[in-house]
């Protein structure tokens, strides 16, 4: 059929063009379409319509662009001319904003890598991780372990079998891998063969559900195979894992994909659990007693009510296998295992909160500063305003006008601000131990937030001096009767916002770094100095206890070398256990010790006595800690037996309490035994305190001599205390940085207020100088204002900074008293700062010649 | 009473001439036909509105034609102030020229 209609895009462009009129000019159109289609033809008829269209544009890109444009010239010229004219102020302005943004996006960087852990896994939500619970004789919670005894992953799946559909035991352990002649000591993740089939690692090859299923089958990450195999196919080929006596060789199955940063998960080379056999079997495998934060199980449920089910189920099934009855088993959700508290070394959700606080605040001050500035020197402005109205310029249009001036700086300072970024992003992952990629900051759907950031920055920025500036009346303007000043409540109110908050901050980091320094120097109850640590693979007890033996012998005829002991974990790196006294259990930390561990560690006995190689039922007995005593209620503790792995322990001696075992934890009960449950990891040797790098060279050549498989990996016990404290001394450094630059920003704000002030007031100065004051009289009045500011400040923010101060050390089980001292040194400093900041203007104001200032009154 | 303009009073006078018939298209093409000026129908509308609002011409809606899409004829009747107008312009129109039209005839030719 043939066409009569015109054509659908012209009809709609005219229809908009036509407005009001649409459906008369639309259909007069169309009908004299159809008059020229039937004469002419439809070419013509075409041509003629589209042209129809073009008629009108020529009037109306005239009527309204035109005017919009010549305003939006003037706009242009007086708002450059401005920027030109209060350099300073412009600077202030952009500079802080741009701070303040690049701090923001910094953090929304961060925040963004920190809620997408883990959320690749495409079963996400219905993976759940086991982890355990220990209470107290009252019910309450007394421990959190996101981790379950090792046995427990087979038997659960066994008897929730209609709930959950796979489970996977995770546990890392140290092997020595063996490829030809090359040699490392590595982080192997032992797994269930489903491992693959219940998380989204994508294989480079291999199916998911049988890789792992072969006893002797190893998957490795890219990385890895490349290291071992360079560009060969790996697949098919051989590598052997040694752990102590265990020696087998395992053949790759495939290539995993690396983990991705964002995943609580990592690996790098994978074996199946079961292939230990009987190995080990005593005190892994079938373990129900001891669990480790390296060994955690994942399971995945059936459907969505499972997990209400197997919690109901889980009270039953835990009596079965558990004699304890402090100890109880919970479900946690995948999603939530990234930000849970369990797992130390990971940021939880306050520190997120507190990153974005600051940054929110630094953004704040940025935006207060250009408020009270643009308020400020609004002054300056007024002539122009008042013109502007006389000459007709609705109010509407002068919002508008000073809106887009404030949009055109935040889109400078948004510029800036991805430039500071770029250059900050190496030190802000240093800070927040994280890899983020700059590359993130430019993604699209960022760019698109960052343009409505601007925007709305620029509006919530610009909006009050615009709304303020745009209302007086023109008549107020030119006879000087409309003052608009410093004294401005508002503006004063936000100043001293931006004072408080800098104060709070310096107080926070000077409790900070006390916290720290007192918990690095605080008395450990044990000699710390001197201790070098060598930490040995993890092997079976007999040949840990064979290689010890003779590495003792061969230092101890060694000279500088005093004492050499061992131990089945190091300060952090201890295990939990339970043990039963008078029919109930108690949890406690368990260390095994060698001979001589008390000596070398200058740990002193408050009852009893130590270990001793000539009575041997000492191999039935135990030392224990103050804490313990006090917890079982012991008035003779000595010579008190406990079951304890089964069998009946005596109690032979009692040492202080100490810091063994973690600072920010209070004590806990603490049993350490010489009975080989457990091989030893860490060689404890104390030195003579010179002649370190020539002592170590000869403990180095020792070891190697005696175990030339192995690396010898070693750290001297202050360090390791030391780096405890490295997640506090990250943080205080986060804080210190943002203070400094709330800090800075802040000042520019008084810099540009002051200027201001005195720009205001040189008349005022003139005329006190010819009548004789000084130029200390002059700054005193000058600079005694924004002295006010800073002491009202530091009122309002010391009973704030005390409380995030006071909740940040609740933390800590042994901490600082918060001293006046604090918020004394803050003060002081924020004044000093201050007065250095408006120095150079007030005395420059102050020296000046009255002549100059008055000679036109 | 203010003057007609002469856009105005082309237009008035072609209300007058179509009669019943005086919509769009209609009073587009008699313009074209007696003036030989092109007008576009953004003008002729711009221009039959301000006449609406001053009183001059009156608006009906007439029958939707399929051959305007469906949609309806506007139609312009001059009401008595517009023909009142359209008089006034022809009485000041004969003042202005009285003596003149001779002349410029003459000089013409």
């Amino acid at each position: 059929m043939k066409r009569t209609k015109p054509p659908k895009f012209a009809e709609r462009i005219l229809s908009i063009l036509s407005a009001s009129r649409k459906i008369a000019v639309l259909g007069d159109t169309e009908e004299e379409y159809r008059m020229i289609l039937s004469d002419k033809g439809r070419f013509r008829a075409d041509v003629w319509y589209v042209w129809q269209i073009f008629r009108p544009l020529p009037f109306l890109i005239r009527s309204s662009v035109y005017w919009s444009y010549e305003m939006f010239k003037n706009y242009l010229k007086i708002g450059i001319r401005n920027f030109k004219k209060f350099k300073s102020f412009t600077f202030i302005n952009i500079i802080g904003l741009s701070i303040g943004i690049a701090c923001t996006l910094l953090i929304a960087l961060f925040i963004k890598n920190e809620l997408s852990y883990d959320r690749f896994h495409h079963k996400l939500d219905s993976i759940y991780r086991l982890s355990s619970n220990w209470h107290r004789p009252d019910g309450s919670v007394s421990f959190r372990y996101g981790s379950v005894p090792i046995p427990l992953g087979p038997v659960i799946k066994e008897y929730f079998f209609e709930d959950i559909k796979f489970f996977a035991r995770i546990c890392t352990m140290e092997f020595t891998v063996r490829r030809g002649d090359f040699l490392e000591n590595l982080d192997v993740t032992l797994t269930d063969e489903a491992f693959f089939k219940l998380f989204s690692f994508p294989l480079l090859d291999g199916n998911p559900s049988h890789v792992l299923s072969s006893l002797n089958s190893v998957v490795l990450s890219e990385t890895l195979a490349r290291r071992y195999f360079g560009n060969e196919n790996p697949l098919g080929k051989r590598l052997t894992l040694i752990l102590g006596e265990y020696r087998n060789d395992f053949i790759v199955s495939a290539v995993a994909k690396e983990p991705p940063n964002s995943s609580s998960i990592k690996y790098s080379l994978l074996i199946n659990i079961n292939c230990l056999g009987s190995f080990r079997r005593e005190d892994f495998l079938s373990n129900w007693n001891t669990t480790s934060p390296n060994w955690q199980t994942f399971i995945e449920v059936m459907d969505s009510d499972s997990p209400r089910r197997i919690t109901n189920g889980l009270p039953q099934f835990t009596k079965l296998h558990i004699s304890d009855q402090n100890q109880s088993f919970t479900l946690q959700r995948m999603r939530d295992i990234h930000f849970d508290q369990r797992d130390t070394g990971t940021p939880d959700l306050t520190e997120i909160y507190i990153l974005s606080v600051i940054a929110f605040f630094i953004l704040l001050t940025a935006i207060i500063n250009f408020i009270t500035i643009s308020v400020g020197n609004a002054s300056n402005r007024f002539m122009e305003i008042g013109i502007r109205k006389i000459v007709g310029a609705e109010r509407k249009q002068l919002i508008r006008q000073f809106l887009s001036e404030s949009i055109f700086i935040t889109a400078v300072a948004v510029f800036l601000a991805m430039m500071i970024a770029r250059v900050l992003l190496p030190i802000f992952n240093t800070l927040t131990n994280k890899s983020l990629v700059y590359s993130d900051i430019l993604s699209p759907s960022n760019m698109a937030v960052l343009f409505l950031f601007t925007v709305i920055v620029g509006i919530s920025v610009g909006s009050y001096p615009a709304l303020i500036l745009s209302k007086f009346k023109p008549v107020d303007l030119f006879t000087g009767k409309q003052r608009l000043s410093g004294k401005n409540s508002f503006t004063r109110i936000l100043v001293i916002m931006q004072f408080s908050l800098s104060i709070i901050l310096t107080v926070v980091v000077i409790g900070l770094s006390r916290q720290i320094r007192f918990i690095v120097n605080k008395d450990y109850g044990f000699n710390r100095e001197n201790v070098i640590i060598v930490e040995t693979q993890k092997r079976e007890v007999q040949p840990s206890e064979r290689l010890y033996e003779k590495f003792r012998n061969r230092l101890l005829n060694q000279a500088d070398i005093i004492r050499v002991s061992s131990a089945s974990g190091s300060f952090d790196r201890v295990g939990m256990t339970g043990f039963l006294y008078n029919g109930r259990r108690y949890p406690a930390s368990y260390m095994r010790v060698n001979f001589d561990y008390f000596k070398t560690m200058e740990l002193d006995f408050v009852e009893g006595r130590d270990f001793s190689h000539k009575i041997s039922s000492d191999m039935q007995a135990l030392v224990v800690n103050e804490t313990l005593v006090q917890t079982l209620g012991l008035k003779k503790a000595v010579g008190t037996q406990i079951l304890y792995n089964s069998r009946i322990f005596t109690i032979i001696g009692v040492v202080k309490d100490s810091h063994i075992f973690r600072m920010d934890h209070r004590i806990q009960p603490a049993l350490y035994c010489i009975n080989p449950i457990l091989p030893y990891r860490y060689i404890l040797i104390k030195i003579l305190p010179h002649n370190l790098s020539e002592i170590l060279d000869r403990i180095r050549a020792t070891w190697e001599e005696l175990e030339p498989d192995k690396p010898f990996s070693w750290s001297f016990l202050e360090e390791d205390i030391e780096s405890q404290v490295m997640n506090e001394n990250r943080w205080k450094n986060i804080v210190l940085y943002s203070s400094l630059l709330a800090i800075f920003v802040a000042c520019l704000g008084v810099f540009g207020l002051t200027s201001i002030s005195v720009a205001r007031r040189v008349k005022e100065i003139g005329i006190r100088k010819v009548h004789g004051a000084t130029v200390s009289n002059v700054v005193g009045l000058l600079t005694r204002e924004s002295i006010k500011w800073v002491i009202l400040a530091n009122v309002i923010a010391w009973p704030v900074a005390w409380y995030v101060l006071h909740k940040w050390l609740q933390n800590y089980a042994y901490k600082i008293s918060i001293s006046p001292a604090f918020f004394l040194i803050a003060a002081f400093s924020m004044v000093s700062v201050v007065l250095l900041t408006t120095s150079t203007l007030t005395i420059k104001a102050a020296l000046a010649n009255p002549v100059d200032s008055l000679r036109y009154e | 009473m203010r003057e007609l303009t002469k856009a105005e009073e082309t237009l008035l006078l072609a209300i007058l001439r179509l009669k019943d018939n005086a919509y769009g298209v209609a009073i587009k093409q008699h313009i074209q036909k007696t003036t030989g000026k092109a007008i576009p129908y953004g003008t002729l509308y711009f221009i039959l509105e301000q006449l609406a609002k001053k009183g001059y011409v009156k608006r009906f809606t007439g029958e939707s034609k399929p051959e305007r899409g469906g949609r309806s004829r506007i139609y312009y009747t001059l009401t008595s102030g517009g023909s009142t107008a359209l008089k006034h312009a022809y009485k000041m129109q004969k003042k202005v020229w009285n003596g003149y039209a001779e002349l410029i005839l003459v000089d013409k030719n």
